[in-house]
Order: structure tokens, then sequence, then C-alpha cells
């Protein structure tokens, strides 16, 4: 840092000057013009619509399932659609629940666990997550990266699947934001990696996750 | 009713004729128009091109020009009735006397075409021009005062005109004041491109309310051969039996 | 910038675009703005213009505070581990980069497309060590292997055709294609895979900063953010000072702003958010505050709003200039209106200044700016410091251009002069006539005539006004 002082001194120096009729006071209050009301939800059934809704507007694959022989059917026929051979999975009291484990393994699909190396991972056909929050107004899911679930596994496997709790519907970025803000790394993921850097054409799976499945679970 | 003439110093040079038949429509509906001689140029094409000094100095003048008038300050012009409305009061610090004179000012300027919907609620002028007709938005006339459906009743009033839809009528035409002689290549791009618009959109007539746009778009119809006329609203009225 | 200052002459730009650069730059503008079109029409066009004034607000408050809230940024990412450094301009910035990255003995690079990064020249820099740095976003790493510069803040290579870029990856790349844009991301994606795994250091720019809590926000769509900030066992992050948020409100309303603005979706595919260290994320985090003039830019009251800019381009998409010319026209890492009021001021009038000339002063991008930046005040205030002069810089307008203002003025100020100049000028001009037209008028109104005839001036609007005052008693005159 003391090689850095005299940079810093005079960047500061130099703001100082510029601002000079603004007196310094700690933190001053933002004006009232400069907040905007956030976003009211409206009844879950319409909140959950909204957010398959969007999510499929941003390519992504939607679905509802309601208790474990849905999800296990479910769960099959994306196996088989998208060709899972490999699945990484986060640690979550949602999948044992459903008995995701148990269901891998009977799909013969090898589990690897979190903290497999990246190289792996990168190899692995699917990413399995629990979103934190969801919002519906713009289909997006909050991830909060942790030791249980690091922030590469839902952008390394080819395939993204995040399961949404109906609870974890938010109505606001805001909320989501007061959620989060705390930790020292999160994400907001809303639909495929994509680009139209081309001419234009859109085209999904640049660098992250080619597929995305987001499911509401109840 | 009593109205002091904004002739503008593009209007008194280039479109002298157009002037001439401002003053026809207004007298016909009874308003009586005054001329301060002296006002010549409001600064505008100085202040514009960042000689401030030299547009304020412009002003102080062109205030003292009206400055023994009464009445409304009617001006063909979107451009530099936006530029006296709303820059001259910022040109003079508040509290000094050039500030209120500014203001004074800024509150009698008016546009032609609010002047008589706004002002005169005269709406119809017995006009009848049976032709199709696209209307181009200059831009400070539009964006900058938000003058957009004054034009509009204006033409819905008169008879037998068909007024079909421009497209990318809201964008620049390219005319830019200094800007058409500082990079005339861009300039002509844009030109082409309103040019083009226009030609698509099938009308016999284009209406330009606003000298600089009026001359720009005009001379391009020229260039091009083209059948179609632009037309100042006021002419299109007075060709219409407005005058 | 780097302390080049050689002019922007941007007619001369203006006159070398190839018509592919116009067309690419037209379709993808119009596509962004339908787009955006639609999303704001959802929103709610009142609810829209509320929003877009509280983007104003916070970051005019960020900015008028600045001070306090880069205290605040050092705080707390010093508290979450990070590493905060200041850099007053672009040598500076690199020494810094360079230093981390021998400290490290990094031999390549990964990085995010960062606007901040080549206003420093930071690749060229990072090269000159022998260091590889692979852009990674899928239009910068096109501009990047084809060796030219982005012509669009958040569209890089729309200036390029598929055809172009299958030649270009056949060629640098020895890889067989067809000119499909789902192939040549296909080909993008698996050797960049390789680099994002195998890289000493991630480099990015920064879309925001909270000071709040000292975090980073970072908005992209394919991925390449989150790659090169969690991969590499090194993060830096290079972010001009003026990108400081105060609190997480602010950062909603920016992202309700932002996406919406660029392209018309209501929010990019990720948004990362960044603070400090992290188990399980990169070893180190450096966060790299730049000056390079922003401070400069602080000081002047009027154009210090330039600085609120969130780098959405909507001003370029909707800026009838830009769409005839391209980006590479204006000469700068910044193109567009944003480009024509904050080049001159980073890089002074004497080198930028005909930018400011370099619009008619339309207002649709005034309009369109989600932070409601006055672009067309600055431009008038800026079109000040070139020809008169300002408190930061005297002018730079040449000796004729002034002399001509004042002659001007001489005759336009004196209503005699006026009236005389009148006649003269219908006289004089008179043997130039066709009809109505002059084809040909001498200069400088001669470039007038090289796009379209000029009106042949033909009667006197006071002479009619005084005859007919005259004998009908019509109408009368004020005298001064």
């Amino acid at each position: 840092m003391s090689k850095e002082n005299p940079a810093r001194e005079e960047i500061f120096a130099r703001v100082r000057s510029a601002l000079k009729p603004v007196p310094a006071s700690p933190l001053s209050p933002l004006p009232p013009s400069a907040r905007f009301a956030p976003r009211r939800a409206e009844a879950l059934e319409k909140e959950i619509e909204r957010m398959l809704r969007e999510v499929e507007r941003l390519s992504g694959l939607t679905r509802k399932v309601r208790g474990r022989e849905e999800f296990a059917g479910a769960f099959g026929k994306l196996v088989k659609d998208e060709g899972v051979r490999t699945a990484v999975l986060s640690d979550h009291p949602l999948y044992r629940e459903y008995g995701l484990k148990d269901l891998l393994q009977g799909l013969e699909v090898e589990i690897l666990p979190p903290d497999s190396s990246r190289k792996r991972i990168a190899g692995c056909d699917l990413g399995i997550t629990v979103a934190d929050a969801a919002l519906p107004e713009t289909g997006t899911s909050l991830l909060r990266t942790t030791q249980g679930q690091p922030d590469f596994m839902s952008l390394l496997p080819r395939v993204h699947l995040v399961l949404v709790p109906p609870e974890a519907l938010l109505a606001d970025i805001h909320q989501a934001f007061s959620l989060a803000k705390d930790d020292r790394h999160f994400v907001l993921v809303s639909g495929c990696s994509r680009t139209a850097d081309i001419e234009k054409v859109l085209t999904l799976g640049v660098h992250g996750p080619k597929s995305f499945h987001v499911w509401i679970c109840s | 009713m009593k109205v002091q003439l904004f002739v503008t110093c593009l209007g008194e040079n280039l479109l002298p004729h157009m002037l001439q038949k401002m003053v026809g429509i207004l007298e016909r509906i009874g308003v009586t128009c005054e001329f301060p001689e002296n006002q010549t140029c409001c600064g505008q094409p100085f202040f514009n091109s960042g000689f401030q000094k030299k547009g304020r100095e412009m002003a102080l003048r062109w205030m003292k020009a009206f400055s023994g008038t009464e009445g409304h300050i009617v001006a063909p012009s979107g451009s530099c009735l936006m530029f006296v409305k709303h820059r001259y009061p910022l040109m003079f610090p508040e509290g000094t006397a050039e500030h209120q004179e500014a203001v004074r000012i800024a509150g009698r300027v008016c546009e032609f075409s609010q002047f008589l919907v706004k002002v005169l609620k005269v709406t119809d002028l017995g006009a009848s021009f049976p032709h199709r007709v696209a209307c181009h938005s200059p831009c400070h006339l539009t964006r900058g005062l938000g003058v957009r459906d004054e034009q509009r009743i204006l033409l819905n009033a008169v008879r037998g005109l068909d007024l079909v839809p421009l497209n990318e009528e809201e964008t620049c035409c390219g005319f830019g004041g200094i800007f058409s002689v500082a990079y005339p290549e861009v300039s002509m791009a844009m030109m082409e491109a309103k040019l083009r618009n226009i030609a698509a959109s099938t009308a016999e007539y284009v209406v330009v309310s606003e000298p600089g746009c009026l001359i720009n778009i005009r001379g391009g119809l020229q260039k091009m051969n083209s059948n179609v006329q632009a037309l100042h609203l006021i002419e299109l009225l007075a060709m219409g039996g407005a005058a | 910038m780097t302390g080049k200052t050689a002019r922007i002459d941007f007619r001369a730009n203006t006159r070398n675009v190839p018509p592919a650069m116009v067309a690419a730059t037209q379709k993808s503008a119009r596509t962004a703005l339908a787009k955006r079109a639609d999303v704001v029409r959802e929103f709610g066009e009142e609810q829209w213009q509320l929003l877009r004034k509280a983007g104003h607000d916070l970051r005019m408050h960020a900015l008028t505070h600045l001070d306090e809230y880069l205290a605040l940024l050092e705080e707390k990412v010093t508290a979450a581990g990070g590493q905060v450094h200041w850099a007053r301009n672009a040598e500076e910035a690199n020494r810094i980069v360079l230093d981390i990255a021998s400290r490290h003995g990094v031999r390549n690079v990964v990085k995010v497309k960062s606007m901040v990064t080549e206003e420093i020249e930071l690749n060229h820099a990072l090269e000159g060590r022998g260091i590889r740095v692979y852009e990674t976003d899928l239009g910068e790493f096109i501009v990047q292997l084809a060796g030219q510069r982005p012509s669009h803040i958040t569209a890089p290579a729309l200036h390029m055709t598929k055809e172009e870029i299958a030649d270009l990856f056949r060629e640098k790349l020895k890889v067989k294609t067809e000119p499909d844009p789902r192939q040549l991301t296909e080909i993008a994606r698996k050797l960049l895979r390789e680099e994002f795994l195998g890289a000493d250091m991630g480099i990015s720019g920064g879309n925001f900063l909270v000071a709040e809590t000292g975090t980073l926000i970072l908005v992209t769509n394919e991925g390449n953010g989150r790659m090169c900030t969690s991969l590499p066992p090194v993060h830096v992050a290079i972010v001009g000072i003026e990108k400081i948020l105060p609190d997480w409100d602010s950062a909603a309303v920016m992202l309700k702003l932002l996406a919406r603005s660029v392209s018309g979706s209501k929010i990019t595919a990720y948004n990362t958010f960044i603070t400090g260290v992290r188990e399980g994320g990169p070893r180190e985090f450096h966060l790299v505050l730049l000056d390079n003039g922003r401070t400069r830019i602080l000081r002047d009251e009027t154009a210090r709003e330039t600085l609120a800019c969130i780098r959405c381009g909507a001003c370029m998409n909707i800026c009838p200039v830009y769409n005839h010319v391209g980006g590479h026209a204006y000469g700068a890492v910044y193109p567009g209106p944003i480009g024509s009021i904050l080049t001159p001021q980073l890089l002074g009038t004497q080198a930028a200044g005909g930018l400011t000339f370099a619009s008619t002063l339309c207002g649709a991008c005034s309009e369109i700016c989600p932070v409601m930046i006055p672009i067309t005040e600055i431009l008038l205030h800026l079109r000040r410091r070139c020809m008169e002069g300002d408190e930061l810089e005297s002018s730079s307008a040449p000796a004729g251009i002034r002399a001509a203002a004042r002659a001007l003025q001489y005759v336009m100020g004196s209503p005699a002069l006026y009236r005389l100049a009148g006649r003269l000028g219908r006289t004089l001009l008179a043997p130039l006539r066709h009809g109505d037209w002059i084809h040909r008028m001498p200069a400088p109104l001669d470039r007038w005539t090289l796009s379209r005839p000029f009106p042949a001036p033909q009667g006197d609007f006071l002479g009619w006004w005084r005859t007919r005052t005259k004998n009908t008693g019509h109408g009368g005159t004020s005298h001064e």
C-alpha cells in the first residue's frame, strides 16, 4: 500500500478539489428522486407462470413438478433427452426429498463430487443447483456461491438444471440483493449463455451451458 | 390582436416569399403584424458553433430590437424559437436585468402552428389541398419544443389532403446548421436517407416547417430531379387558399 | 490516454467508410432499438421516465460525493481480502498490472471485454512483456484475431460478415469451417475453454462498483465474465473511478436500465457479484481504480454528467451520424455521441475537438440515454471550449475561423450592413443562378453545394414590407 500512496493521495486530492463547493459529510443520503419503487408481486400462481414464461423467452426449458414421482419421470426424460452420463450436484436438502442421488445411480449417471477438479467438471454433462431466490419479472435465478455450491457448477457443465422451490420467488431484484449482498460471491442467471456478436444471429451456449432448465418444484 | 414577426435570418434571406405568405395568413384571420426591422439574427449560429460570447451579444441586440413592442412574437421556425425561448434565459445570470428581459421575451415567442392552434384556437383556415402529403418532423420543433400535434391538427383540417405516413419521420435530415458545411459527406448521407423515405412514402408533397431543414430537403429533391415538392406548412396553407 | 495527441480528423475518417460497415451498423442498431422499444413499452413509458430520473440522480449523487464513496469502497474491498490499487493514468495502471503479473509468473491471461482496458492499451503492455492475452468475448476475440478495433461498444465485431469471420478462423486458427455463426461460435468455445482452464490470470473491467459492500458487478451474456473471474488463480479488475454506485438499491435501478437500453433484453444472461476473495475462487483479487482524466472532467460542473455513462450504447444506436459512418470514424475507444463528448475531454480539444461538431444537435441521444446525460448541452459546452476556450483549456480554433466569426458578427450585428450584405448577395450571386438554384457556391458554402444546390437568394422581404406599409397602411415597423 505504501508504494501506491502518492497515487491514492493525488487522486483523492483531485476529486476533492473538483467537488470544492460540496461539503464533505459522512455518507450523505441519496435524494428521494434517486429511488425507484420495487415491483409488487402478484398471486403465487401468476408469479410461477410468469417465471416459466420469462425463462422460455430466454431460450430456457421449463417444467413444474409436484412430488417425487413426477420429479423422477421428468428427470429420467431430461437425462435421456440430453444424453447425460455425468453429473455434478451441490449439497442441498431438496435433493434428498426427491431421492436425486438414487435416481442418478438408477439412470447410470456418474456423480462427480462438487470438489472435483475444474477440468473434470468442465467435461461434465449436467450441473444441478437449487435457486436461492427467483425473480419472475425477468426469469432470473439467484445462485449464492458456497463451498457446497461453487459457481462453476452452474457454468462449466454442458447442461444446467435449476430447481426452484415456490417459496424462493421474490417480487423484485431489490429483495434478491437484500438476501445476498453480504456474500463474497453470487450470480444472477437468466437463461442460456448467448451471443449475437456474429451478424446478429442468436447463438446459444457460447462459453456457459448450452442448455438451461428451470423447474418449479413443489 | 397584434403580433411581432420573428422572420429569422434564413427566412429573410432565403425564404422571403414564405414570410410574405405567413403575413397573408395571419392578416386574413384578423391578426395585425408588425416587423421590428433591426432583429437581423437571434445569434444561434454563433452560439451553437461555440462562439457563445458572440451569441450573447447578438441576443442582447435581438432583444433590444423587440423591446419597445407588444404582443406575441411569432416565428416560422422551431429552431430559432427554441433558441430564444430556452437558451436566452440561460445565457444571463439570474437576478440581472438581462435575465429578466430574456425571461420576458421567452414568454412572448411562439412558433407559427403553435400560435394558430394554441393561442388563437384556429384550426381550420379554409384551405383545400387535394394531394398526398407527408410531414417531416424537424428536430427542434418536435423533440426540442414538443410541438407535434399542432401541425397535424392544421393539416387534418385541410380539405382533400391525404396525409401519408413517413418512415423515420423524426430522424434528423442532416442540416444541423454548421454541420452541413463541417461534415458535408455525412450531411449528404443523412439527407439522402430522408429523401429515400420521402420517395417511399409516395407523397406528392412533403411538409418541412423549419427553414434550415426546408432548404436542405428542397435542394436534395431538386438534385434528384424529384417530382416531390417540399413546402413549409405556411406555403401549403397559402397554396390551398388560406392567404 | 497514453499520451498520443494526434488530431482525429473526423471528416477524413467519414470519407473512408466501407459500405458494409454502414449496413451492418444500421442493421444492428435497428434491431436493438426495436427490441428496446418493446421492453420499454412493457415496463410502462411513465415508469421508464421515473426510472431514468432515478438513474440520473443516483449517478450524480455518487459523482458529487465521489471521495466519500471511493473511501468506503476501498475499506470494504480490503476488509473482504481484496487489494485496491490507484492509477492516476494509463502508464501507472499498466505498470500495476504488469507488477502483479510478474509477481505471479503470469504467462497467459484471459480477458473479459473492457472498454477501459482498451483506453489504457493494456493488451499492448502485456504483450510487450511476452504475456499472451486472450480476449474471450466472442466479438472481441474475433476483432483481436483480425487485428482490428471494435466498432461498437457492446457489439465489437458487428462490422464483420460471417464469411469474413470464417476466412479469419481458417487463416489464423487453421480450422475447417462453414460461414455459419453456430459453427464459428463452437470453434471459439472449444479454444477458449482450454484457455480459461489453463490461464494464470483473469482480467476484467467492471460495469459497476457498489461502495456499500465493496462489490464488483459484471454484466455479461456469454459466460466468459464468470470464467475469467472464477477459474484463474488471480483476478485483476480495472475500473474507472466514475463507475461507483452508493448502494444495492442503486444497483437494482442500474440493472433495470442497462440490459433494456443495450439491446432490449430485460436482463443479461449472467450478472456476477464479486466481493474480495472467496473460498473456491481466485486466491487474489486486485481492483485497479483508474483516473486517466476523469477527475479533470469532474471539475467541470456542466460536463461532469459525462461520467454518469453506463456504457449501454443506446445513444449510438439512435444517432443518425453514427449510423452513417460507423464506430471507427470516431478515431478512439468510445464512438458515437458519448464518444463525441468523452474523447475531447480525455484527449483534449486540440486532438479531438472536431468530434464535438460531429453532431446536428438533433437531441435523439439525450432523449434515449438511460441516465439522462444532456449530451447536446455538453456538446455545446465543449464547442465553446474549442472556439473560445474556458477554465480547463484555451481555444484550439484556427485563427481563420475566429476571424471569420468576428467578421460575420460585425455584419449580422448591424442592420445596415446586414441588409447591404443581403442586397450584395442577391446581386453578386445572380450570375451563378440557374433558375431558382445555384449549383456551385463560392467558399465556404461550396461545401454545401457538394451535397445539394443552394437556393438562389431572391426577393427582398424588407422592401416588400415597407412598400405595402406605405401603400396599404397595413403593418407597422419598429425602429430602435
